[in-house]
């Protein structure tokens, strides 16, 4: 079954039709909460509060693309999440265990399921040093960046994510860029050598 | 560091050649622009760099599947009972803007008599100046004018002029209000005098109270035999009495009417907005 009959039988009430839309678009969705809310706990409930929201709505999507609608359902979801943070800002704890309330050791959540040896070290840097790049920037550049270079869509598909003009989004991915050329500039050794900007090269 | 050089246009020009975003006009003309500045050659580097590092960062698994069941589905769909809330809104609005306009109709002067019966209002006024208004009223439902006979021979016979008329164009009034029987009594004890006064000639010096009465279908100034206006102004007077009994009786009711109509509104607009107030605080919970 194509993906626009799955969506026509969803939209008639046919859950498992839904549930493969998400299974196809469910690793997108998570990635692109992981990054904007840089939480796993956090970014795995946005992302089933997102397809729990996409489900509700689903009569309002109107053709185009379903990738960038539901990418639209979980910015939505993300930056009411991060409007929240906001005005509830909360010290990250330790995770606690529920039963006797000590320090969990080695944390599930916490596992990554990345291989192992260096090349797992390089990456997690990487990824860190990203990550809190990114962390920097104003949601709606972080959503947009994201968006564009982490997850590949194209300009089209991000100006339907999140219902701008493309002119718009051309402007948000370059100021995003330059916000994140500096940072990444700070980061000098710790990134692999072949990721090192040439500008850190130089001084 | 020469990037700085560079101006925020300039990086925004960049990025996009980065992605083939640029009309082959601006490209070509970019290319021309970077072949002899090495600052913008070196600022698409750095751009192209921060991108690669953007690219390669890993995709996280996710943690579980994210497929509804049914009972998620169950306990998300099911609110119907949150679309009651724009319903109940534009409710609670409609009531009360028909409260304010119940009000404001109620409120308007001249509009209670129209629901209370617009004769029986008038008596119970004992201002002089409603005379006018009863006037025309009496001649507007046809009702039999008054005959006030007139006292002292002579008197006002071509209009009179002197100072006994005013007091006898004042107590004119009077029969048309609700002191009617004193009407009664006055009236018979009056000798029959042929000849119609006309009020306007009657009360040159009290101009208000005498043009009052006597235009139009106001009392008339008798020519009728004693007892033929004894007889009619006794039908006027029963006729009033029994309209001022009815207006008594009927009066409390019929005081404001729209005071009941406007508390009911005003219930249910409340009633509306609190339900709504609360469906929404429960949705959010």
């Amino acid at each position: 079954m194509d993906e626009a009959a799955l969506i026509r039988s969803a939209q008639q009430g046919d859950l498992d039709a839904f549930n493969r839309l998400v299974l196809a678009y469910q690793e997108l969705a998570f990635n692109l909460a992981y990054r904007m809310l840089s939480d796993p706990a956090g970014a795995e409930d946005a992302t089933q509060n997102a397809f729990l929201s996409a489900y509700r709505n689903l009569s309002s999507y109107r053709g185009g693309s379903f990738r960038a609608w539901v990418l639209r359902m979980v910015t939505n979801t993300c930056y009411d999440e991060l409007r929240r943070q906001h005005r509830h800002p909360t010290t990250a704890l330790e995770p606690m265990d529920d039963q006797d309330e000590e320090e969990i050791e080695s944390p599930r959540w916490l596992a990554d399921d990345a291989p192992s040896p260096e090349q797992e070290l390089e990456s997690s840097e990487l990824n860190d040093a990203v990550q809190d790049c990114l962390n920097n920037l104003p949601d709606d550049f972080k959503a947009v960046i994201v968006m564009v270079d982490i997850e590949g869509l194209d300009y089209q598909e991000v100006s339907a994510a999140i219902n701008k003009p493309l002119g718009t989004i051309k402007s948000r991915v370059a100021r995003a860029r330059m916000r994140l050329r500096e940072c990444l500039q700070g980061y000098g050794e710790l990134l692999p050598s072949e990721y090192r900007l040439q500008d850190e090269e130089r001084v | 560091m020469k990037q700085q050089q560079l101006s925020t246009n300039d990086w925004q020009l960049l990025s996009e050649y980065l992605d083939g975003q640029l009309s082959p006009r601006d490209r070509a003309a970019l290319e021309k622009r970077m072949a002899s500045q090495a600052e913008l050659r070196a600022g698409l580097d750095e751009l192209r760099q921060t991108r690669t590092i953007l690219r390669s960062v890993s995709r996280q698994r996710v943690p579980r599947n994210f497929t509804l069941t049914p009972a998620m589905v169950q306990q998300t769909r099911p609110r119907p009972w949150l679309r009651l809330v724009p319903a109940l809104n534009f409710a609670s609005a409609a009531a009360a803007l028909a409260m304010v306009v119940v009000m404001v109709v109620g409120l308007l002067p001249g509009v209670t008599p129209a629901v209370a019966p617009a004769p029986a209002a008038m008596p119970t006024d004992s201002t002089l100046l409603a005379a006018p208004e009863m006037a025309a009223q009496g001649s507007d439902s046809g009702t039999t004018p008054y005959i006030i006979q007139w006292g002292g021979g002579g008197y006002g016979r071509g209009g009179g002029g002197g100072g006994a008329e005013p007091p006898a164009g004042v107590q004119m009034a009077p029969p048309m209000l609700d002191n009617a029987p004193d009407a009664k009594a006055a009236g018979p004890q009056n000798a029959p005098e042929p000849g119609i006064m006309e009020a306007p000639s009657a009360a040159p010096p009290q101009a208000a109270v005498a043009q009052a009465p006597l235009e139009g279908a106001g009392p008339i100034l008798g020519v009728v035999p004693p007892d033929e206006a004894q007889a009619q102004n006794q039908q006027n007077i029963q006729a009033e009495q029994s309209a001022i009994r009815e207006v008594t009786t009927a009066r409390p009711a019929a005081q404001a009417p729209w005071i009941l109509p406007a508390i009911i509104l005003a219930v249910i607009a409340l009633a509306a907005g609190l339900a709504s107030l609360i469906l929404r605080r429960k949705a959010r919970a």
